[in-house]
């Protein structure tokens, strides 16, 4: 048994290698946002050639930068991670960037060990390479996952047009405040709470995000995380790479609270600006957020065209 | 260490290649006992001196009780003793902490900085089974289970309370099954087949299934889950039932396995737990080492059936809770152990007093009912606050016009499928066209080990680790 299970595996994967490569490309399928983040990473550790000039590392504030309008960029913000992620991913691969992009928001947040050991453990990094079947884009279940969902929502859509024809009374306040029914969300990926800025939800979200930025940030955590960043960034300028410190607009309400100001603080002690060069933060009071800290579509689109600007001149 | 570590897997190979040579089999236990210590010590080195002082502990006081002692009984009483106390102190501190002291109190910061030794609740009720077992006597002779020699007991005790598969998550053993198995093993004895279906079985569910529902239940925290529809909520239920199911499951399975490679044979932790029709039925088959522990060591001591029906109630009631509090120092974890228990003094109430036909629409309708039921008490699990666990139900009461999340809901049922799967296969595993296919089984498992190969999940922790 464990013989003919063992050739009937090694004939699957086979088939499965082989299927992907003649199929090649073919749209990969982030099912969650780990898996958004490792696609991302894989795509450029994998990428052939000399890449992108331009690479930005930031957290999920950074990722609604859409980088389809900017030339040459490549944007490795990771979504619930930080900074560092990004940086350990870019020292991983051989060629290096021209610039390097670097986010001060979530600087507090340090790397993920087990992501990023994930991405580089020796056995699996050569096979992923070798074998892009192997990535995480290329899940079987992930490419399965979309038809499933269609179903599902053909099926859905017609039990809820059902139940709601049923029973049109039972309208919710949220809604009958609005008028408005919540756009569905399909996407697991990026999950931002869409809400109406009106809406209960989105001033609990950002009540939390005014605690959380009313307290400095922790001293010995903001300086221990710099100091790493330091040795990030004197590598790569002794590479010849430019580095550049960006920070992404947030709620107007959390852009000059202690929390803000001790990491700005802390980066123009270590960073001097004389010495580094900074893309200031644009006017907060013109963006909207989902939560306090996440663009909303058009706002992102605003400031990528606020970046695209400002990088055009570097 | 992860069992889904290249870490574990060197070590692992290191320690099975060594355990087969025929010059060490003398050694075998001893190599064990260092592998064992290696895989315990390799994240926290210094909590390694409370697993040896709980091995120690239980060496001397059941070498003393085993040896026939006058004072016996006190010495197995204050074995246990010892056992409960340290227990409570390495994991309960915080919570009394929380309860009755404020942060800025100096008792109450040095209790909430006590560290969780990783284990600690599986390997104390491994000793304590060890105290109760010599002391009673019940299940074997001590005389044919405890060397003579103090040295060779203290070697078997060290081995029984730490051989890895078991150590940080379970099953928990008790004396009586694994003392009398403890011996020199040959690579002949190894039954390959049950260890290789065990195995690959047991890391499907967690790399597959568990790991991969982590990232979709993820969104049942607060405040994300409040954005989310009624059905997508009902469904991210259903998906982390599926997933603790996953995670623990295989675990238990991949312990089973691992420790078949080395000769030992562990108990079944699992069976099929989501068909049970009754909740007693589902503590039958649901972390089975555990239940019954609390049968042998707890609910029978108190009394169980045999003091009359209210105390029966009360006896359940108590070993519940106390069952819940095992597994983590939170009030929630008290009201789920309650929540259980009433709901098996409800069942034991009904029963004596409701007689009904068997029927298969009725026995349907009861399991759809322990399902709902155990499902939703994991909400307790996953929201450490009871606040959160109010919210997730006016959520759920609420949000029913918001829009669903599709995809979302089309993985956890996909990655769910597998454990539906799983149960139906006990519904039919006893018509003959079953086991007409299932000849074909190795298919199945091929399919399996190709998806560990190409479909497993961001590594994660087992969700037992933290018991």
């Amino acid at each position: 048994m464990i013989k003919k299970t063992l050739i009937s595996f090694l004939l699957l994967t086979a088939l499965y290698i082989m299927g992907v490569r003649l199929m090649m490309p073919f749209p990969k399928a982030a099912q969650h946002q780990w898996q958004d983040n490792a696609i991302k990473a894989q795509d450029y550790l994998y990428q052939k050639g000399a890449g992108s000039r331009n690479v930005l590392v930031g957290s999920s504030l950074s990722c609604r930068i859409l980088t389809d309008s900017l030339v040459n960029f490549t944007n490795l913000a990771l979504n619930g991670q930080s900074i560092f992620d990004g940086l350990a991913i870019i020292d991983h691969k051989k060629e290096l960037p021209v610039n390097v992009f670097i986010e001060l928001n979530m600087v507090m947040r340090g790397e993920n060990k087990i992501f990023t050991g994930s991405l580089f453990q020796p056995m699996l990094f050569v096979m992923r390479d070798k074998l892009p079947a192997l990535r995480d884009g290329y899940q079987p279940l992930g490419l399965a996952g979309k038809p499933v969902s269609a179903c599902v929502q053909t099926l859905l859509s017609a039990l809820k047009s059902r139940l709601i024809r049923k029973k049109p009374e039972a309208v919710p306040p949220a809604i009958a405040a609005t008028g408005q029914e919540p756009a569905a969300q399909t996407s697991t990926v990026q999950a931002p709470v869409k809400v109406n800025l009106s809406d209960g939800l989105f001033l609990r979200l950002l009540k939390i995000q005014e605690d959380n930025y009313s307290k400095a940030a922790d001293s010995a955590s903001l300086y221990r995380n710099l100091n790493e960043l330091a040795r990030y960034v004197d590598g790569l300028r002794s590479k010849n790479v430019n580095v550049y410190f960006f920070e992404m607009p947030i709620d107007a309400h959390l852009s000059d609270l202690p929390l803000a100001r001790s990491i700005r603080d802390g980066f123009h002690r270590i960073f001097p600006p004389g010495k580094y060069v900074y893309i200031p933060q644009p006017d907060c009071t013109g963006y909207e957020t989902s939560d306090g800290l996440h663009l909303r579509d058009p706002d992102a689109i605003r400031y990528t065209s606020y970046l695209k600007s400002r990088t055009a001149s570097l | 260490m992860l069992f889904n570590s290249f870490v574990f897997v060197e070590l692992f190979l290191v320690t099975f290649g060594l355990y087969y040579i025929p010059k060490l089999s003398r050694y075998q236990v001893v190599l064990l006992i260092v592998s064992s210590l290696v895989f315990y010590a390799y994240d926290s080195p210094a909590l390694l001196l409370l697993l040896l002082f709980s091995a120690c502990l239980n060496t001397v006081v059941s070498y003393a009780v085993a040896r026939g002692s006058i004072y016996r009984k006190i010495i197995a009483t204050a074995g246990v003793a010892i056992n409960l106390l340290t227990l409570i102190f390495f994991k309960y501190s915080p919570l009394f902490a929380h309860s009755f002291f404020n942060s800025n109190d100096p008792i109450g910061h040095f209790l909430v900085t006590i560290p969780l030794p990783i284990g600690i609740s599986f390997f104390t009720f491994e000793g304590i089974s060890l105290l109760v077992d010599v002391y009673k006597e019940k299940s074997f002779k001590n005389t044919d289970v405890i060397p003579a020699s103090f040295a060779a007991h203290a070697r078997n005790t060290l081995f029984f309370i730490s051989f890895f598969p078991h150590l940080i998550a379970g099953p928990i053993l008790k004396a009586h099954d694994f003392l009398p198995q403890i011996g020199s093993k040959t690579i002949r004895d190894i039954n390959w087949e049950r260890c290789f279906k065990n195995l690959l079985t047991g890391y499907f569910l967690k790399m597959v299934v568990a790991d991969n529902l982590k990232d979709f239940t993820y969104w049942i925290s607060f405040p994300y889950f409040q954005s989310m529809s009624t059905i997508t909520l009902v469904v991210m239920l259903f998906g982390y039932s599926c997933q603790i199911f996953a995670d623990f499951a295989g675990y238990s399975l991949i312990a089973i396995g691992l420790a078949g490679l080395f000769g030992y044979r562990f108990n079944d932790n699992f069976n099929f737990p989501y068909i049970a029709t009754s909740f007693k039925e589902f503590w039958k088959r649901w972390h089975i080492s555990l239940s019954s522990f609390l049968m042998e060591y707890l609910y029978f001591p108190l009394g169980g059936n045999r003091k009359g029906k209210v105390r029966t109630y009360v006896n359940l009631m108590v070993t519940m809770v106390l069952g819940g509090l095992w597994h983590g120092a939170a009030i929630s974890y008290a009201v789920w152990g309650g929540f259980h228990g009433l709901a098996l003094a409800s069942e034991r109430f009904l029963t004596d007093r409701v007689k009904s036909r068997p029927s298969r629409l009725l026995a349907f309708l009861k399991g759809l009912m322990v399902f709902c039921f155990v499902t939703l008490a994991w909400l307790l699990f996953k929201l450490p606050r009871f606040s959160d666990v109010i919210q997730y139900m006016v959520s759920l009461k609420r949000n029913f016009f918001i829009g669903d999340r599709y995809d979302l809901i089309a993985y956890i049922l996909l990655y769910s499928s597998p454990v539906v799967l799983y149960h139906l296969l006990y519904l039919v595993k006893e018509r003959t066209s079953f086991y007409r296919v299932w000849k074909l089984d190795y298919m199945l498992y091929a399919l399996m080990f190709f998806l560990i190969l190409t479909n497993s999940g961001s590594t994660g922790s087992f969700i037992y680790f933290q018991f």
